[in-house]
């Protein structure tokens, strides 16, 4: 259109020309300077997060008046308007002209801060998919909000005026997303929270998700204001008419004209809200699906059954909704909506979410829906809250895909604690763990089965022999023996007793099974180490580790000294080196260590000391693994059972991990998927740099640069003076 | 032209324009005459396509200013009442815009010809803030000129600048109705007769009167005007001898002297002259009267405000 370009080369003279720009643009480059220090002294601890475009969509509440309320205002004071508006040119071309202007100079400034982020990059590892995400969407809503400010510079002769209005619109708009915490109704604040300019930043531009229908609103937004500035503009020909002929004639045209595009814009953005056209600009394809999900989803598909995911959002936790529904409705358009997901208001709906025991507020659950489409209760599984919302969702559909499928059964019945004990002592801690991954765990009493001449249920995919104090009877063994034979699964923990006879010891008839049966066995030998331990010589420390195993692989990392496993008063395991089936060590202890054959004198006098003639010269095993493939039976045998009270289970979290993945390696669990262990990064810190490099960039960034643009400002105020 | 037809213009309540008609042929100065208030501005407005009329029809060079908006607005040059200029720009870059924005095809060179027809050429760097409200005057009559435009439509030029500007101002819209249409407004009657061709007179948003100074001379007012004076007679013996000459309409005292109006196509001044003498008088003085726009005007302007 003829004039646009006119137009907008006349008002980018006039930012360049006026001190008033300059003066602007060095407060824009102080507040977001003081914005990018603070974050960055943060950043030593804390991974920097956008700082500077997230701080802009609260500031822009200020820099986009500032920036636009000249524009038409002041031609309307100083009367050149009436010159503008008799030159042969199109309104329109105004109207674009100065905005196109207002948004090329903001983004000027835009580019300007992306000095931050050369900075950033060169003291930091920043997320730069991330930043370029952020940059995209605070442009766009600097447009946005730069097209409000131009609509009320059109409505009036006063920049003041034009100024305050804006301020006060824009406010509004911002507040509006926190619109939650005064409006009960979820849909209402929902709604709110869509109209305001932060409801389509926050959620989605700001942590690296760009979303189609933020384009459309943002470019709806400008579209709309744009119209409406014009038809402003238009008024002030009519201007004085009145209520009559011409001027309501163009009233109504205007009012006519602003439904004509709500409706198209509003059409054009629910048809993108529910094509839910994203691009994942994260690093860790945080709003994408993985591989592994897919996987996971392609099992869903097969067994058709389908799944609700309910989610429980205040109207106060919005935000966590949408950024939990980038993700949810990824798996419902996946699995062509069987998955389906659900939402409710927590607060409007206290005894439906009673019935998920929900806890926090922003709770996700899965579960099968049952023949009439309804939640099927006895199936919820509960999704860990965090950041990484894909794995965790991925995982407890594949509990819900997984149920039944592995149950661990506890022989607890000749011990004097009962296992879900929530004491320190006691072993709620792994059970609780266990089930929250989907496992069922139930007690099981195998002397009792040989009595009644039954068998272990065929559900059981593996069996806990923890606890235990007496040895087996000979009905128990032949019981786990026919449990073996068919592909059972057992983890089996011994520990230092100085009973009369305690289970497996070295005259138990179980312990000779195990020798014969895979190869290992325990000794009557308590652990002595005097290298690798936690205090005293009785706490051993995982000294070595198998290579190779996934029962081991997260064990003794380097990297992290809380990745051994800690053993407190610990049994020598003993390994066949022609073993009748595969089997080898899991963990060892070190070569200053030594088997301490005397118990009587350590249980009672805690007293110990190396006799070459009696004790068994270290390292020795502290656990085993064996693998009959023929049979499918696997054995995991450990001569420590305190590592897994409630008290030293993830203290260190060697000892979790240690359960973990035997658990894991046992059940089979662990071969449905496996998830690539993932550095959280958004908990490291990522800034690398000295107190000094810090003061250095502060100078720079806070003082040196706004102040250049400001002498650059009186430069050319006093250059242009002089003619 | 420019052509007007009967173009009614309210804000509100109030008429500003009530059924304004007229013409102006290429070539022509017109002049726009008027108390404040009689609807000037207004009526330029409406033909520079500011407003629309609220009813009634303008046309420049054939193209409506409301149907043909663009086409009507690329035809005109105007200089508001104002004079509105971007006080930040240099006096060259505010002329280049204006032209530029007029579709001219060399801004710049355009730019400078018309900063030498106004004579701010040597100023062409300051910045407009800078100069004199009559500099600022002849920049605005720049930037309306630049695109070398067939109407230009001043209003008030001369309002604000000292005399010998306003001598050089008028010159120059004089001159420019050699090749364009001018439509100027002013209340100043003796600029109106010095400038225009033609007058239209507006008074209380109604054409009180229009044509060309003489025309209306001639045509409103019958009989040539005579001041007389006498000596060696009392006033009323004197008064009583006019009023009985030839051709005499009417005779009233005047200052010192008296005032007679002759009847229509008579020149009265011999039989004044005779009559006088006749009753023993001497005629000291006998002087016609020039019949000023501004007698015209207060004339129209009294019937109105009747
Ligand atoms: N924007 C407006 N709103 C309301 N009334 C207006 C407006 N502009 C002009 N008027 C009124 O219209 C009438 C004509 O005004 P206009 O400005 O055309 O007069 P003018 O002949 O130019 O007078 P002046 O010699 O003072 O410039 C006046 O009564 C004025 O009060
Ligand atoms: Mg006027």
């Amino acid at each position: 259109m003829r004039g646009i370009g006119i137009v907008f080369r006349r008002e980018m003279a006039a930012y360049f020309t006026s001190p008033i720009a300059y003066l602007i643009a060095a407060a824009f480059l102080l507040v977001t300077g003081l914005v990018f220090n603070t974050n960055l002294t943060l950043s030593v601890t804390q991974r920097p997060v956008n700082p500077v475009p997230n701080a802009l969509a609260f500031f822009l509440i200020f820099f986009g008046p500032v920036l636009t309320m000249r524009l038409l205002a002041e031609e309307a004071r100083e009367g050149t308007l009436e010159l503008l508006l008799t030159a042969p040119i199109n309104e329109r071309a105004i109207v674009f002209g100065k905005f196109l202007s207002a948004w090329a100079y903001f983004t000027l400034l835009l580019l300007l801060t992306l000095v931050y982020q050369v900075i950033l990059v060169a003291v930091a590892r920043p997320e730069v998919g991330q930043a370029v995400s952020a940059y995209i969407g605070i442009w766009l809503y600097g447009g946005a909000v730069l097209a409000i400010g131009l609509f009320f510079s059109a409505m009036t002769d006063s920049q003041v005026l034009a100024a305050f209005l804006s301020v006060a619109a824009l406010t509004l708009l911002y507040l509006g997303e926190q619109a939650g915490q005064i409006v009960a109704n979820l849909d209402l604040a929902n709604l709110i929270r869509t109209l305001t300019l932060p409801g389509h930043y926050t959620g989605s531009f700001a942590v690296g998700l760009i979303r189609f229908e933020d384009f459309v609103f943002f470019s709806g937004v400008i579209v709309v204001m744009l119209y409406v500035a014009l038809r402003a503009l238009e008024a002030r020909r009519t201007g004085g008419a009145g209520w009559q002929g011409r001027g309501v004639r163009s009233l109504i045209g205007s009012a006519l004209g602003v439904a004509f595009l709500l409706t198209v814009v509003s059409g054009v953005y629910a048809a993108s809200a529910n094509a839910a056209l994203t691009l994942d600009m994260t690093e860790s394809r945080q709003y994408s699906l993985s591989r592994e999900t897919l996987t996971v989803l392609q099992r869903v598909k097969e067994f058709g059954q389908p799944i609700r995911i309910t989610g429980f959002y205040s109207p106060n936790a919005l935000t966590f909704r949408q950024l939990d529904d980038a993700i949810a409705r990824l798996y419902e358009e996946e699995t062509d909506g069987l998955i389906s997901r659900e939402y409710f208001d927590p607060n409007e709906n206290r005894t439906y979410s009673e019935r998920f025991n929900l806890q926090i507020d922003g709770e996700l659950f899965v579960s099968y829906l049952d023949a009439n489409g309804e939640v099927d209760f006895s199936t919820v599984r509960r999704v860990t809250a965090e950041n990484s919302q894909e794995r965790n969702l991925t995982n407890a559909i594949l509990r819900l895909l997984d149920i039944n499928r592995f149950e661990v059964a506890f022989e607890v019945g000749s011990s004097d604690i009962v296992p879900d004990d929530s004491s320190a002592a006691g072993y709620s801690g792994i059970i609780d763990g266990l089930e929250a991954n989907g496992i069922e765990t139930f007690g099981i009493n195998l002397n009792q089965l040989a009595i009644d001449g039954q068998d272990v249920p065929n559900t059981v995919t593996t069996l806990m022999l923890l606890q235990m104090r007496e040895p087996l009877s000979a009905g128990a063994v032949q019981v786990l023996d026919r449990y073996f034979a068919r592909g059972g699964r057992a983890f089996v923990f011994a520990d230092a007793d100085y009973g009369a006879s305690p289970f497996l010891s070295e005259s138990d008839p179980f312990n000779a099974y195990l020798w014969e049966r895979f190869g290992v066995r325990m000794r009557d030998a308590v652990v002595i180490d005097a290298l690798s331990n936690a205090g005293t010589e009785l706490d051993v420390l995982s000294y070595a580790v198998s290579d190779g195993s996934t029962i081991t692989a997260r064990l003794n990392d380097p990297e992290n000294p809380f990745s051994r496993a800690l053993f407190r008063v610990a049994r020598a395991v003993q390994i066949d080196p022609e073993p009748p089936v595969q089997n080898g060590m899991v963990v060892a202890t070190s070569p200053e260590s030594y088997g301490e054959t005397d118990l009587t004198l350590l249980g009672q006098s805690s007293r110990y000391a190396f006799e070459v003639s009696e004790d068994i010269a270290g390292p020795l095993n502290l656990a085993a693994w064996a693998n009959d493939t023929r049979t499918g039976a696997r054995l995991v045998l450990v001569g420590d059972q305190n590592f897994l009270s409630n008290g030293l289970v993830q203290n260190p979290e060697g000892n979790g991990i240690l359960f973990t993945d035997a658990i894991t390696w046992l059940t089979g669990f662990g071969e449905s998927v496996i998830f690539a262990p993932q550095a959280r990064a958004s908990n490291l810190p990522t800034v690398f740099i000295s107190t000094q490099d810090l003061d250095n960039i502060a100078l720079i960034t806070t003082l040196l640069l706004p102040g250049a643009v400001l002498l650059l400002g009186v430069g050319i105020r006093w250059w242009r003076g002089r003619r | 032209m420019i052509e007007v037809e009967n173009l009614c213009r309210r804000y509100g309540s109030a008429t500003a324009l009530d059924g304004v008609s007229f013409a102006a042929q290429s070539g022509e100065v017109v002049g726009l005459l008027g108390p404040n208030g009689a609807g000037k501005t207004t009526t330029m407005r409406i033909l520079t396509g500011f407003m629309p009329p609220t009813s009634g029809r303008a046309r420049i060079d054939g193209h409506d200013v409301v149907e043909d908006s663009l086409a009507a607005r690329a035809k005109v040059g105007y200089l508001p009442e104002r004079t509105p200029l971007y006080p930040d720009m240099t006096v060259e870059g505010c002329v280049t815009f204006w032209a530029e924005l007029r579709g001219v095809k060399k801004p710049r060179p355009a730019a400078h010809e018309a900063l030498r027809k106004v004579d701010l050429f040597g100023r062409r760097q300051s910045l407009v803030r800078s100069l004199s409200k009559g500099m600022r005057q002849r920049l605005g009559l720049a930037q309306a000129l630049v695109h070398n435009p067939p109407v230009v439509i001043l209003d008030e030029p001369t309002i604000g600048i000292d005399p010998a500007q306003v001598i050089e101002v008028r010159q120059t819209v004089k001159a420019l109705g050699k090749e364009h249409t001018v439509l100027f407004s002013t209340h100043i009657l003796t600029e109106a007769e010095q400038v225009c061709d033609r007058v239209v007179i507006l008074n209380l948003g109604r054409v009180a009167a229009e044509g060309t100074p003489d025309s209306l001379r001639k045509t409103l007012f019958s009989g040539d005007r005579v001041a007389v004076q006498v000596q060696g007679l009392s006033p009323e013996a004197a008064l009583k001898a006019l009023r009985a000459a030839t051709g005499v309409a009417q005779a009233e005292p005047d200052g010192v002297g008296f005032v007679v109006r002759g009847k229509t196509g008579v020149d009265v001044r011999p039989h004044v002259a005779g009559a006088v003498q006749r009753a023993g008088g001497l005629v000291i003085e006998l002087r016609p009267i020039e019949l000023t726009l501004e007698d015209i005007f207060l004339n129209l302007v009294g019937k109105g405000g009747n």
